[in-house]
């Protein structure tokens, strides 16, 4: 009964785990809480006091019900997520079966349910935490199949004791005896070798997932359910109440390479990645402006020489088509899955957006491991569109807009003034506005929704009511008084900063690091003068010889993140696992999530022949052929001082892989020739052909010799069990029943001594010498009879 | 037969389709978690197979059992299983829930063919040990049994699949018939068997005893026992005499003919059972000679003088006769009587009192007339008695009831 209260809690155990599975890759958490609560509730009420349990006809009712509800939600829901409904049905079943009376095929079904919830929620899920309930799902599948297996079998042998009453039959068998003799003393361990056997299931089934060719050109057709971004939108809507939430949900990771470099590097300071631009504002609302001619047109982005910095970009799947990167971007590889959408200005995939992405392109905006503040003009900007003043774009900035805005002009005019920077350049006029926003005392950043006045505009009431809020207020509040002031200026919505993480030599950016900034335009004099500076390289397709665009200097007006270094909360052990933690992520997405056929080759393969190269290179070098190599070398090194050094490309010895092949196999031969002569001499240790490893007690001399004389030598293949076996019944036919113990008896004693190392005492040696004696005497009795008969 | 195999089980064919269909799937769509799941799964099931086989491997079975035992009485089988020592850094701590079968078969006589299995279990038997199972059966039917081969058989640890082995090829055990009582009246009857067979002059000499004295010749004094020497000084035929002893000859001649010659199947295992209980007083308390042949689906023969080995041989004989098969011809029967007659009246086992038990009615003179013509030479036999074991007169000498 133990054992099978010990299966209703794991069965409970397991369905619930699965539904949690579920739950965390389809993002209900209604589900999983429910089947927890039914599991909990079953085990108590249906399993324990039998309260409450639901009969057949019931139990199938409510199975149809859940069937029509599933068949209801599959219409209802999206395309892709349509799986998800199947999947619920499973659950709705499994919490009708929970309420059965347990039997071996409820047993069955439930964990078969549970199965299936697993293999539905693998289909859609990629996470690492993912994995690791995958572990602790196999974990506790098997210590739950080891148990109902041996709940089965006890049922089975109970099935057995009752059919096997006494029966008219020929034999009438009782297996009592036999059953009270076995003991169910093995169940502590079934968890250990549960655990066991997780551990090595795990680490072979890795190893040929890793190892198993893929076929097929690896594109994952796994429907990955995208989620929605918190952080970034494409428009901006100001006097919004409510604090702005920080999801730690992971958006993409970023890696910079130096040109030809492999080892990635750290940028000096925060990366800024654009995405959206929008530049229309109206009432608090920016969005993007909606040009007469531009249609949904996408064009290709200029592509670079190998010869600058690149970028790399591997995003998680989301619903947006967007693609973040330090701006502006070339392509590097012929064929680009990623272009310009030329209405939002923003650089987008050309592959589906439910697969993971990862691109590299190049990055014209870094500069000596640092992003510049002036960027060129990008192909989908459109410098002379007005609607980079707007709303004071008018001759006389006599519109509504404008007018409404008439105390934030007057506030960036007072400033320039205070500075005396009235007539000063572009750059110098948007860095004071700039800097007034990021250090003066009276504007505060915070996430937490203010109050606006409804009769002011939010941008007009956070720089004289409630100088209060978030990036997007700063920027929107620059970006106006920007144009105010004649700058023509937009406004970036992306992500800044990032964990930067020391193992995997990447950023790792963060929803919460999603981020708007100001972007104003610099006439091309000016961005010339900060060329010829240092700032654009002049083999960058962006740069010159196309001087006369100018370029956009970033401007961020928010204050306290100057730095912008993920602040870290916690201490340096804290870090250290957030870091380890999302390195392990990365592997996992890497290695497993996106393991296709290229990667599996270079990743996998080429490393392992790489090794295997190196090893046999080692060995070949240091232990067969040291002169010829040092000789080789020194012809190498004359060779090399002769001519120029030309690429080394790697071929197939075949000597080599011969002579490792035939190393492989010696070895493989001594092993088994040493395991055989192991088993050899074990075999010999166990069975000695002749006498004993320790010489034999008197007694059992006596009793050979007994045997030798009255009743039958013992064989040589006879064991002396075997043999005192076939004395007592010996001694039965010769009637002497009452003494048939006594070889039984003599052999025990010599198996403890000779194999138990357990010397008999002097009492038992007597005791047994005197029945042998006694045995002989009867035996001579009966054999002088049958001679006189 | 093989000696080991695996077996799939109806759990292991549906984990395999769910495998197979997760596995296609994640092939074919190239998903990758689903490759994963679906390696996890192959092993699981592979690790299943594995743990089944090392469960079993180096298992021994020394089953302790007697030779012979009466029918109806227990049998205590004691199996002892034996696990070998491990010799892997990696070798499972034990075998977990090893079944074992059992098998109890009825070999002899043929037309009891029967078999049945005995099912147990052994939950845990540690790596380097042994456990010991004891059950216990009541075998009703005389007979030559087999029990065993033993097969052992484990599902542990998911009962996806099934390792089966059998142990050992199985030991034999004989189930003699159970003896029962012999009435007076049988006694009465033996007695005149063995004195007729002593009012023979011709078996005179043959007496076993030590030499008493000499008398007087009279009639029905056998021409052998004369002591010439002295007849010929007194002028009187003299003889010899001498001293009486308990020493009994006997041949018994089972004959048991075919089914349809009684009118229950019990009445052939009562004809068995009495001529267990005839050889059963005979060793018991007499110092004689018994000679057994049983007519039946086969002739045998078996006895001699008593010895510790007589009642067991004369008992197995018995335990492993059957009626002749139906549809024999009578002169079959006839030829398998003769046979029977001719083994009794071989040259050592002649002129002994012969009993014979038969369905048919055998008279002495027609017995005798075959013997005669077996041995080529009258007086092949002695006295003959038959018993008609078809008829109310077999209940006159033998109760069943011990």
């Amino acid at each position: 009964m133990a054992t099978e209260r010990l299966l209703q809690l794991l069965t409970a155990l397991l369905t619930a785990l699965g539904s949690v599975m579920l739950g965390t890759s389809s993002g209900n958490v209604t589900l999983p809480l429910l089947t927890i609560a039914a599991a909990t509730m079953s085990i108590y009420l249906t399993d324990r006091l039998r309260w409450f349990y639901l009969h057949g006809s019931v139990a199938n009712l409510a199975a149809l019900c859940a069937v029509l509800i599933s068949i209801y939600d599959f219409y209802q829901l999206e395309r892709d997520r349509q799986l998800l409904a199947i999947a619920y049905l499973l659950v709705y079943l499994q919490i009708v079966l929970l309420f059965q009376i347990k039997t071996h095929r409820i047993y069955w079904q439930l964990h078969l349910l549970s199965l299936l919830q697993v293999i539905v929620a693998t289909a859609v899920s990629t996470s690492l935490g993912f994995g690791i309930l995958l572990i602790i799902y196999l974990y506790c599948c098997l210590w739950t199949g080891f148990v109902f297996f041996v709940v089965r079998q006890e049922n089975q042998q109970r099935d057995r004791l009752k059919s096997s009453l006494p029966q008219t039959w020929t034999t009438d068998v009782s297996l009592a005896e036999a059953l009270r003799e076995q003991q169910t003393r093995f169940h502590p361990r079934l968890a250990l070798a549960a655990l066991r056997q997780a551990a090595g299931i795990c680490l072979f089934a890795f190893l040929t997932f890793l190892l198993l060719p893929r076929i097929g050109d690896g594109t994952s057709h796994q429907k990955i359910i995208g989620t929605r971004m918190i952080g970034f939108t494409d428009s901006v809507r100001l006097g919004e109440l409510g604090t702005a939430i920080e999801s730690e949900e992971p958006v993409l990771r970023l890696w910079f390479f130096e040109p030809g470099a492999e080892q990635a590097f750290r940028l000096l300071g925060s990366p800024m990645l654009r995405g959206a631009v929008v530049n229309y504002y109206q009432n608090g609302t920016w969005s993007i402006a909606q040009g007469q001619h531009i249609w949904e047109q996408e064009i290709e982005i200029p592509s670079s020489n190998a010869g600058s910095v690149r970028q790399r970009i591997a995003m998680t799947p989301l619903r947006e088509r967007t693609v973040f990167a330090i701006y502006p971007p070339t392509s590097i590889d012929q064929q680009s899955t990623v272009a310009f959408n030329l209405r939002t200005q923003q650089m987008v995939r050309t592959t589906s957006q439910s697969n993971p992405f990862d691109v590299i392109l190049g990055a014209s905006g870094i500069h000596n491991r640092r992003q510049t503040r002036i960027t060129a003009i990008g192909p989908t900007d459109a410098i002379g569109d007005i609607s980079l003043l707007q709303p004071f774009h008018g001759a006389e900035n006599a519109n509504a807009a404008a007018q409404r805005l008439e105390p934030l002009s007057a506030l960036a005019a007072r400033i320039l003034e205070e500075n005396g920077l009235t007539d000063a350049t572009t750059i110098e006029r948007a860095d004071a506005l700039c800097n007034y926003l990021k250090s003066s005392p009276r504007f505060k950043y915070s996430l937490t929704g203010v109050k606006r006045d409804p009769e002011l505009d939010p941008i007009i009431d956070f720089l004289t009511e409630n100088p209060e809020g978030h990036c997007e207020y700063f920027s929107s509040a620059l970006t106006l008084m920007l144009r105010s002031v004649g700058i023509r200026a937009r406004m970036i919505i992306g992500f800044r900063g990032g964990d930067w993480n020391h193992l995997g030599a990447y950023y790792q950016i963060r929803q919460k690091d999603a981020h708007s900034w100001t972007e104003a335009y610099i006439p091309p004099d000016e961005a010339q003068s900060f060329s010829e500076n240092g700032s654009l390289p002049s083999a960058d397709p962006y740069a010159y010889p196309q001087p006369e665009r100018g370029g956009w200097l970033r401007l961020d007006p928010t204050p306290g993140n100057s730095g912008f270094e993920s602040q870290m909360k916690g201490g340096v052990a804290w870090q250290f696992y957030g870091q380890m933690r999302n390195y392990a992520d990365f592997l996992w997405t890497k290695y497993v999530i996106q393991l296709d056929a290229r990667r599996q080759q270079e990743e996998i393969y080429d490393r392992f022949a790489d090794w295997a190269g190196a090893l046999l290179d080692t060995v070949v070098q240091k232990f067969i052929s040291q002169d010829r190599s040092e000789q080789r070398s020194l012809e190498s090194a004359e060779t090399d001082r002769a001519a120029p050094a030309e690429p080394s490309h790697k071929t197939l010895d075949w000597t080599r892989l011969s002579l490792w092949l035939a190393i492989l196999l010696s070895l493989t031969g001594c092993i088994f020739l040493v395991r055989r002569l192991y088993r050899a001499g074990f075999q010999e240790r166990c069975v000695t052909a002749k006498g004993f490893a320790t010489p034999p007690r008197p007694f059992y001399r006596q009793w050979e010799r007994l045997a030798a004389r009255y009743l039958a030598r013992r064989r040589p293949e006879q064991t002396a069990q075997a043999h005192a076996a076939q004395m007592s019944d010996r001694l039965v036919a010769y009637g002497l029943a009452n003494q048939r113990d006594i070889p039984a008896r003599v052999v025990d004693a010599h198996y403890a001594y000779a194999y138990g190392g357990m010397t008999p005492d002097s009492e038992t040696e007597a005791e047994l010498s005197d029945l042998i004696v006694m045995l002989g005497k009867a035996l001579a009795t009966r054999q002088r009879d049958a001679l006189k008969t | 037969m093989r000696r080991r195999k695996t077996v799939i089980c109806r759990e292991g064919w549906y984990y395999l389709l769910v495998l197979g269909f997760v596995a296609l799937s994640s092939v074919l769509r190239n998903v990758n978690m689903l490759m994963v799941v679906s390696a996890i799964m192959l092993f699981a099931f592979l690790f299943s197979w594995r743990m089944a086989i090392k469960a079993i491997r180096g298992v021994t079975l020394h089953r302790k059992i007697p030779h012979t035992i009466r029918s109806g009485d227990v049998l205590d089988i004691q199996l002892e299983l034996k696990s070998a020592k491990p010799r892997s850094l990696f070798a499972q701590a034990g075998s977990r829930c090893l079944e074992i079968d059992e098998t109890i078969r009825h070999l002899l006589p043929k037309s009891q063919l029967a078999k049945k299995t005995v099912q147990l279990m052994c939950w845990y038997l540690p790596r380097g040990g042994k456990e010991t199972l004891t059950y216990r059966a009541r075998l009703l039917q005389r007979g030559l049994y087999r029990i065993g081969p033993t097969r052992i058989a484990t599902g542990f640890p998911l009962g996806l699949l099934r390792h089966i082995r059998i142990l050992d090829q199985g030991d034999r055990v004989v189930v003699l018939p159970r003896p029962g009582r012999l009435l007076p009246a049988f006694g009465r009857m033996f007695a005149q068997l063995q004195l007729g067979m002593r009012g023979d002059p011709l078996r005179q000499d043959r007496q076993i005893g030590d030499f008493h004295g000499l008398r007087d010749w009279r009639d029905g004094d056998s021409h052998r026992v004369i002591h010439w020497r002295s007849t010929a000084r007194r002028g009187i035929p003299l003889v010899r005499e001498f001293e009486h002893q308990q020493h009994e000859e006997l041949n018994l001649l089972v004959e048991l003919g075919s089914e349809r010659d009684y009118s229950q199947r019990a009445q052939v295992e009562q004809v068995i059972r009495f001529a267990a209980t005839i050889a059963s007083e005979f060793c018991r308390h007499r110092d004689g000679i018994l000679r057994m042949v049983i007519v039946g689906a086969e002739v045998t023969s078996g006895g001699g003088a008593n010895h510790p080995r007589l009642l067991e041989q004369l008992l197995t004989l018995l335990a492993t006769a059957d009626t002749q098969p139906q549809g024999i011809k009578d002169t079959r029967n006839e030829r398998a009587f003769e046979r029977g007659i001719q083994l009794l009246c071989q040259a050592d086992h002649r002129c002994r009192p012969t009993l014979i038990l038969s369905p048919y009615v055998r008279e002495p003179s027609q017995v005798t007339l075959i013997a005669d013509s077996a041995a080529a030479t009258q007086t092949a036999v002695g006295p003959i008695r038959c018993i008609d074991t078809s008829s109310d007169e077999f209940g006159h000498f033998f109760d069943p009831a011990e």
